[in-house]
């Protein structure tokens, strides 16, 4: 009996220490020295998967924590109208639209990164983004209106922090030139606008598509 | 059978219309989106009263006149005053619709001999508490003031004032305050509403509305030579289009549809001061059907505890609005129906009745406060007058009677908060969406937590610095102690 206790303490103590080295240390250390950080992820594929995609997934599900657990006075969610699922996806699909985005764009302008890359780029520098996020859901139910600039404060830091790290990030993977970086993120930008551009003419044309079988049928229904 | 169920139907829809009162009226709730509401305003018995019937002859006339043109009301202790612009006259009327006296005629003194002259263009009225009438004559250009016996007493004519210019004094609306200056709106004259003194002399312009431009059209500007900008129209700031005063001096005034601010509460400085604390900015319709015009005011009134109603002509309402802002209720919509309007000039209270006049259906139309709008007048009344705690009873039964009216929760809270249950005060304000009050009964709660766990609250810190303080400490003695 004690022996298996012990041995569960073991096996509880590693996963706590790989879970600290892997999802808190090395992101800190990518945040702290993004240079060297990305590099070292690349270079002795020290990024993992499953670091980048849980940081990933936390993002996700962010918004549905925030409109369940924010304070009142920062909880500016319409309940009549909230839906987890368009949430998820509304959080989601501006990471991987950048994600393919740059992906698209790096591959013709000799860029050394792989979508791996740019994946684990992505999600590590979601860390320190995350962490403050979720820090400010405990934090809008101890402020009060005059506390609301930390409020606001912490989350325009946290947005800016995970901007710049992307953009080393790009850098650093792609082995960029400062100048052919600002480049790639410009087109980057318009190559989204793009995929937003088509994802909505597929749409509208399967929507359209749609409808006309759907009178098709009717007509046939109707006619027999 | 047949001739039964014909004759139960027949009757059903004599009665139906009478006992079913169907509530058009709606609110905004705090993600700006409508939701059904009560009427605050029914109209009276007998309420709907036709120009037709009020006879407006003067002793010169040949044949009968009638109210045509109703333009604008002032309400006193004991009368209705209206102006009548199609008419050229105004009527004084008493409480149940008599006439009182017909103002048509007036002796002007010119060069020593009297001259019988008429109004051309009447369009604003307003009469002090000592019986003065101020009249505003739009093609004349002049204020006339006529004393209580209705006799002309003074001419305003236009100001000759630098800062005024050469501009034609086309006067629109006016509206004194307790010292008898003078404020008017005036055609073409887009610096502010025009105060004069009591003795008729230009002193300022007053209040400010903002000019509206959009980038887009700044941006052709910029791309414009000479001559295609001296052919532009110019921007221009948007026209206030009518006035009230409230007991305190500040002057409501009201704008067109153009405006930022449509209801501006301007302080004697000639700033606005006008509280918007409510769900929804005061501009009227927030959400607007595909072809529905913005809201467009183009009269106000106030009443003694702080209580607005606007009129807006676009949609055929009336909105009214209390003191901090929240919309309490929409009255009427287009229409011919009893109780709508399709084109509203003037709304004044009188008391807690409610007078709109509509110059196309040429009727008067008296409105009071039904059930809900009287429970919620007296709740907003007691309010203003700071009486807080006294009311928790009728806010709820404004809430079981209408369960979207929010505001009913801030009132709540608000008497909650000064009987100092704070934490009871923030779930009240919670459920009224008042965040301001929210974090204000907050604030207190979380001293008074942080006060009473104080003792916990220190010694833990203690603990924490005292720990992290000796921890070394030991380290390094256990270090040593092993080393020896």
């Amino acid at each position: 009996m004690n022996h298996t206790m012990k041995r569960t303490a073991d096996i509880l103590r590693k996963y706590a220490h790989v879970f600290y080295k892997e999802f808190i240390q090395f992101p800190f250390y990518v945040l702290t020295h993004p240079i060297d950080g990305f590099y070292e992820m690349k270079r002795y594929h020290r990024g993992l998967l499953k670091v980048a995609t849980f940081y990933l997934v936390i993002e996700a599900t962010l918004g549905i924590l925030q409109y369940r657990y924010t304070g009142f006075l920062f909880n500016n969610f319409n309940p009549a109208t909230f839906d987890y699922i368009r949430q998820i996806l509304v959080t989601v699909s501006p990471y991987a639209a950048f994600i393919v985005a740059n992906w698209a764009i790096t591959t013709l302008m000799d860029g050394k990164g792989s979508i791996k890359d740019i994946y684990n780029v992505v999600g590590y520098a979601l860390f320190l983004k995350v962490w403050l996020s979720i820090a400010n859901i405990f934090l809008s139910n101890v402020f009060t209106m005059d506390e609301a600039f930390f409020y606001y404060g912490i989350e325009t830091f946290g947005y800016v922090v995970m901007l710049f790290l992307v953009f080393m990030g790009v850098l650093t993977i792609h082995e960029y030139s400062l100048s052919k970086a600002v480049l790639t993120i410009i087109l980057t930008v318009v190559v989204i606008g793009v995929i937003v551009f088509l994802g909505l003419l597929t749409f509208s044309l399967i929507q359209q598509i749609y409808v006309f079988l759907v009178t098709i049928y009717r007509e046939i229904i109707l006619r027999l | 059978m047949k001739k039964i169920t014909l004759a139960i139907l027949v009757v059903l829809t004599l009665v139906l219309p009478n006992l079913v009162t169907v509530s058009a009226s709606y609110n905004y709730n705090d993600w700006q989106q409508p939701v059904p509401s009560q009427d605050g305003y029914k109209v009276k018995e007998n309420g709907i009263v036709s120009g037709s019937d009020i006879d407006i002859t003067l002793a010169t006339d040949e044949a009968p006149v009638h109210l045509s043109g109703m333009q604008d009301l002032f309400v006193t202790a004991t009368n209705y005053y209206i102006v009548d612009n199609a008419a050229a006259r105004i009527a004084v009327l008493d409480k149940d619709m008599n006439v009182v006296h017909v103002l048509g005629e007036f002796t002007v003194d010119q060069d020593g001999t009297d001259v019988v002259e008429t109004f051309v263009d009447p369009r604003g009225i307003y009469v002090t508490e000592d019986g003065e009438l101020y009249v505003t004559d739009f093609e004349r250009q002049q204020i006339l003031v006529f004393d209580d016996d209705y006799r002309l007493v003074e001419i305003i004519g236009k100001p000759d004032h630098p800062t005024y210019g050469d501009r034609e004094f086309k006067v629109k609306k006016i509206v004194l305050d307790r010292t008898k200056r003078i404020y008017v709106t005036v055609g073409n004259v887009y610096d502010g509403i025009v105060e004069m003194t009591s003795g008729g002399e230009f002193s300022r312009f007053y209040g400010v509305q903002q000019v509206q431009t959009n980038p887009i059209d700044l941006l052709w500007r910029r791309l414009m030579t000479q001559e295609q900008l001296a052919r532009t129209v110019l921007f221009l700031p948007v026209e206030y289009t009518n006035m009230a005063i409230d007991p305190e001096g500040f002057i409501y005034a009201t704008a067109t549809s153009d405006s930022q601010t449509p209801i501006q509460r301007l302080n004697p400085k000639g700033t606005d001061v006008l509280r918007k604390n409510g769900y929804v900015a005061p501009i009227g319709d927030i959400v607007r059907l595909p072809d529905q015009d913005r809201s467009n005011f183009v009269a106000i009134t106030v009443n003694e505890y702080g209580m607005y109603t606007a009129v807006d002509r676009a949609n055929k309402k009336l909105f009214t609005y209390n003191d901090e802002g929240y919309l309490i209720y929409v009255t009427g919509q287009e229409g011919e129906l009893k109780g709508n309007f399709k084109y509203p000039t003037d709304a004044a209270y009188d008391g807690e009745d409610l007078i709109v006049l509509d110059s196309e259906l040429n009727t008067i139309t008296l409105m009071e406060p039904t059930a809900f709008g009287t429970m919620v007048n007296e709740a907003i009344q007691l309010s203003y007058q700071g009486e807080y705690l006294n009311i928790t009873n009728l806010w709820e039964d404004i809430i079981a009677e209408n369960s979207n009216f929010s505001y009913a929760y801030v009132g709540i809270g608000n008497a909650l908060f000064r009987d100092k249950d704070y934490e009871a005060a923030m779930t009240a304000y919670e459920l009224g969406f008042d965040r301001d009050g929210y974090s204000k009964a907050y604030e207190q709660y979380r001293k008074e937590l942080l006060r009473d766990n104080f003792p916990i609250i220190g010694f833990s810190a203690m603990a924490v610095i005292g720990i992290l303080i000796i921890r070394p400490i030991v380290v390094d003695l256990r270090q040593k102690g092993g080393a020896a």
